[in-house]
C-alpha cells in the first residue's frame, strides 16, 4: 500500500480548489438543465461547463502552474451512497493510488486486504469508536467474540429445538457489544445477530429482531 | 425533479464516478481562459492520476530537490515525478532547482 499524504509528514499539503467534477458535477447538471430550458447564462458559465466535460476531478491552481487530477477508475458505494468495499479498494485511481472505505469510514488498506491479521488486541486498543466497529465487522463478529472472551448472558432452546445464546462484551467508552447466537436448522450453521444491548434474555433478543416486545412475541410455529 | 433534470443529473453522476479516468487535453485551454479572465498569464498545466498524485506533483514543482530525495524511498512518488518530468519535457519546460 502506498503512503498517503496525510501519513507522509515529509510532504506538504496543498489545498485543492474544488474545481472539477468531484465537486461541481451537481452544478454542471443544474447548469446544463438551465441552459436547455432557458438558454445560456454567458460565456463564463458555458466555458466552465465545457471544462468540466473534459473530466477533471479537481485542481490545484498556482500562479505559474495548474495541477489537474483525473477522475477515479473505479468507485464502490454502499446502498446509502457512501464509499464502501469490504473486499478491496473503494476507490482506484489511474496512477495506482487506492482508497479504502467501509460504509464511508476511511480505513488502512491492510485492514481490508488482510482481515485475518486483525487481532482482538488491535480492536480493543483502537480508541476511535467508529474505527473499532469497522475492525469488528472486518474481523468477523463470531471470531471477535470468541477470541475476546465474551460473557454468556443467557441460554435457551428455541422453538426449533436449537440451543441459542446471548453473548455480551463490555466496553468502557462505548455501548456493550451484544449478539444473539443461534443455529440455522436448515443449514446447521451458527449465525449471530447484533442486538440491542438493553435486552437481557435470549427471548427478548429474538423478539427485538422482529421489533416486538417480549410479552407479545410468542410464535406458534418456527421453521 | 422533472425527467430531463433527472436524466442530466444521472448522466453527470455516471460521468464523474463510473466512466473511466480519461482527461481531455483541451482542459488546458479552458484553464488558460480562466487565468486570462483574471488577468494572469497562461499557466503550465500538469495532469495527474489521483489526488495524492496531484499533491506529489505540487510538492515536486515547489521543491524538486526535497521531493527527489523522498522519491528514493517511495516508488509512488518516483513514478509521479517521472510522469511530471515527461510532461515538462513535452512542453520544453525546465524545472528550476528552486522550483517554480
Amino acid at each position: 500500500m502506498v503512503t498517503t499524504w496525510t501519513e507522509n509528514s515529509n510532504l506538504l499539503y496543498y489545498g485543492f480548489n474544488y474545481t472539477g467534477v468531484g465537486f461541481d458535477a451537481g452544478w454542471a447538471a443544474w447548469y446544463e438543465h438551465e441552459k436547455a430550458q432557458n438558454g445560456s447564462r454567458g460565456e463564463d458559465s458555458d466555458k466552465m461547463l465545457e471544462f468540466l466535460k473534459c473530466g477533471p476531478w479537481d485542481c490545484v491552481f498556482f500562479e505559474e502552474a495548474a495541477i489537474v487530477c483525473a477522475r477515479p477508475v473505479e468507485v464502490h458505494l454502499d446502498d446509502n451512497q457512501r464509499l464502501h468495499n469490504p473486499h478491496g479498494p473503494a476507490v482506484r485511481w489511474r496512477d495506482g493510488y487506492l482508497n479504502y472505505f467501509i460504509h464511508g469510514v476511511s480505513v488502512p488498506g491492510d485492514w481490508v486486504e488482510e482481515p485475518h491479521t486483525i487481532s482482538v488486541t488491535r480492536v480493543l486498543e483502537e480508541r476511535n469508536v467508529e474505527l473499532r466497529r469497522v475492525l469488528i465487522s472486518l474481523m468477523g463478529s463470531e471470531r471477535f467474540l470468541r477470541e475476546a472472551g465474551a460473557v454468556v448472558v443467557d441460554e435457551w432452546i428455541d422453538g426449533g429445538g436449537q440451543k441459542c445464546r446471548l453473548l455480551r462484551l463490555e466496553f468502557s467508552d462505548d455501548e456493550p457489544y451484544q449478539v444473539y447466537e443461534f443455529k440455522d436448522p436448515s443449514t446447521g450453521k451458527t449465525g449471530i445477530l447484533r442486538v440491542n444491548p438493553n435486552v437481557r434474555t435470549c427471548k427478548e433478543a429474538v423478539a427485538s429482531t422482529f421489533q416486538q416486545a417480549v410479552d407479545l412475541y410468542n410464535p406458534s410455529v418456527e421453521t | 425533479m422533472n425527467d430531463l433534470a433527472k436524466q442530466i443529473s444521472d448522466k453527470w453522476e455516471k460521468f464523474a464516478l463510473y466512466e473511466g479516468s480519461e482527461l481531455d487535453p483541451k482542459v488546458s485551454d479552458y484553464i488558460s481562459f480562466f487565468y486570462k479572465k483574471d488577468n494572469r498569464k497562461t499557466p503550465l498545466t500538469i495532469l495527474t492520476g489521483s489526488p495524492y498524485g496531484a499533491q506529489v506533483a505540487c510538492n515536486y514543482l515547489s521543491n524538486p530537490t526535497k521531493t527527489r530525495v523522498l522519491a528514493k524511498k517511495d516508488a509512488f512518488i518516483a513514478s509521479v515525478i517521472a510522469d511530471v518530468d515527461r510532461q515538462l519535457q513535452e512542453k520544453n519546460v525546465n524545472l528550476p532547482e528552486g522550483g517554480l
